[in-house]
């Protein structure tokens, strides 16, 4: 199995862009549902304000 | 008509703060004693970034003032007259860019070779250094017409102008410096000459109306 | 022929925009996850070492893709910029607005990887070749169509409108910078060759299944990310109508 992970001398930089496409895929979707959120949260007290 | 007029009344207010005139040809000069400062005074260096750095010089002092085009037009509210006099807003934009230029491309242009001594811009060059931006300079002004218009009521619009503006110039500083660098070379600029000033065409005829649409949805 | 032309008409609604795009949220999240994993795992192990490259070549798997994405996002972005603002349609400014962080995103990946490629291809970090640089010119575009927006923050319906403008400009003049780039590097000869000029010889199945199954997976994760966003971006500019209200209430 380890073998399979070898990339022979070319390690860094193969398994680095691997990590990096998997970096930016979690900031994308932290980002989404956080963002979300926030506006969810705006809205709610918007509401609020406006009911009282 | 109207086109002089507004042409005449913007060269008038520019030329009346002559500071306005002098600053970017005083920052060429700044920005240009900091090349040998780093690289060091050997004219074999200099004359190597000479065609590029002149060029760049240019485009950067120029740059600085682009901000302003529309800036004061529309705090006190002389730009929304321009839209509703029925002078079509396009033809008033070019009348801007073309006051840009007189006050800002031309001086640029005539200094540049200044500071082409500086930096040891051998001889022959001057003369396509002199073409190359006389025919980049209405351009810079017509794409800042358009980046000011979008960037018009943003309090430091400065930063996202560059932005906005840089990717627009990028073909003109490949033709134009490039043009340069050829002669410097041995070669003809005559290819980078013409590409620039289809270039310049392309913006002539669009940048008026992109620069119209932007200012009409600022003024809504 | 009658139903084709309601779901258009629908799409173009925002609350049914809404509830539509809702519920394909989380089966294009689902594929574009399993289609990532199967597609790396193929090509990270199963596919053969290349000839001249050896494994580095496998970087390829990520960096093709993000940058096939890259520009079609922008593609994406002009279309719908020019359809906000010709017909200042709502959804449109949605999917373009919602679909600018993910393109950024993607192309600043496709700078990173290339730049982890170009190391053991050509001994560089980074090379000013016509692909680099013109991808690099085009992260600037993204961030000049962002940042114009996220400046114009009190009214959102003309930040969009700016946006618009902008990414309609950008969207013309992407020819000519791209041309321009090309016939600058080719006068200047820097490194000859392009990353990506290897793509479009693969003749082994092998490495090109896995090559089509990430770009494919990549646009399944690109439509999750951009209608989640748009999703957001319709609740808050619809903040006052009364389907927003509903929502919220029921989330």
């Amino acid at each position: 199995m380890l073998t399979l992970l070898d990339m022979g001398k070319y390690n860094f930089f193969v398994w680095s862009s691997m990590a990096l496409f998997g970096l930016m895929l979690t900031v994308d979707l932290v980002s989404i549902h956080r963002h979300r959120r926030q506006i969810a949260r705006q809205i709610k007290a918007r509401q609020r304000r406006q009911q009282s | 008509m109207r086109f002089w007029i507004l042409l005449q009344r913007d060269v008038l207010v520019a030329w009346r703060k002559k500071s306005n005139i002098y600053q970017p040809l005083v920052f060429q000069l700044l920005i240009v004693t900091m090349f040998p400062l780093g690289l060091g005074a050997g004219a074999q260096t200099l004359q190597k970034i000479a065609p590029a750095v002149v060029w760049i010089l240019a485009l950067i002092s120029t740059l600085i003032t682009l901000e302003n085009i529309f800036k004061d037009d529309y705090e006190d509210g002389s730009l929304a007259l321009y839209a509703l006099s029925g002078l079509s807003l396009p033809l008033a934009v070019l009348a801007k860019a073309a006051a840009h230029w007189i006050t800002t491309g031309l001086p640029v242009i005539l200094f540049a070779p200044v500071i082409a001594v500086l930096l040891h811009l051998p001889a022959y060059a001057y003369g396509v250094l002199m073409l190359s931006l006389l025919i980049a300079t209405p351009i810079f002004s017509l794409l800042g017409t358009v980046g000011s218009a979008l960037i018009m009521n943003l309090k430091n619009g400065g930063m996202l102008l560059s932005v906005l503006i840089m990717p627009l110039l990028a073909p003109v500083l490949i033709f134009g410096a490039g043009a340069v660098l050829e002669t410097t070379l041995g070669n003809t600029p005559t290819g980078h000459l013409s590409l620039l000033a289809g270039c310049f065409v392309l913006s002539l005829t669009l940048a008026p109306i992109a620069a119209a649409a932007a200012i009409k949805v600022n003024l809504e | 022929m009658n139903k084709i032309v309601k779901f258009y008409h629908e799409m173009g609604s925002p609350p049914s925009f809404y509830r539509i795009t809702g519920y394909w949220l989380k089966p294009l999240f689902i594929l574009a996850l399993v289609l990532t994993i199967y597609g790396l795992i193929d090509g990270l192990f199963f596919a053969p070492p290349d000839y001249q490259q050896g494994d580095s070549y496998r970087i390829m798997f990520v960096h093709v893709p993000a940058a096939w994405m890259s520009m079609f996002i922008y593609f994406v972005i002009g279309v719908c910029g020019i359809i906000a603002f010709v017909w200042r349609m709502k959804v449109a400014e949605a999917v373009m607005m919602a679909s600018a962080p993910i393109g950024a995103l993607f192309t600043a990946l496709t700078l990173l990887t290339g730049m982890l490629w170009g190391k053991p291809m050509w001994g560089t970090y980074w090379d000013w070749d016509a692909r680099m640089t013109s991808e690099l010119i085009l992260l600037f575009l993204y961030i000049g169509v962002m940042g114009i927006y996220s400046a114009y923050d009190d009214d959102p319906r003309k930040a969009a409108r700016l946006a618009a403008l902008v990414a309609i400009i950008g969207l013309i003049n992407l020819p000519i910078i791209r041309y321009s780039v090309e016939w600058w590097t080719s006068i200047h000869q820097g490194a000859s060759i392009s990353l990506m000029g290897g793509n479009s010889g693969i003749k082994d199945w092998s490495m090109l299944r896995p090559l089509l199954v990430m770009a494919l997976a990549t646009k399944f994760y690109y439509l999750y990310s951009m209608l989640h966003r748009a999703r957001t971006y319709l609740l808050r500019t619809e903040q006052n109508k009364s389907w927003v209200t509903k929502q919220i209430i029921e989330n």
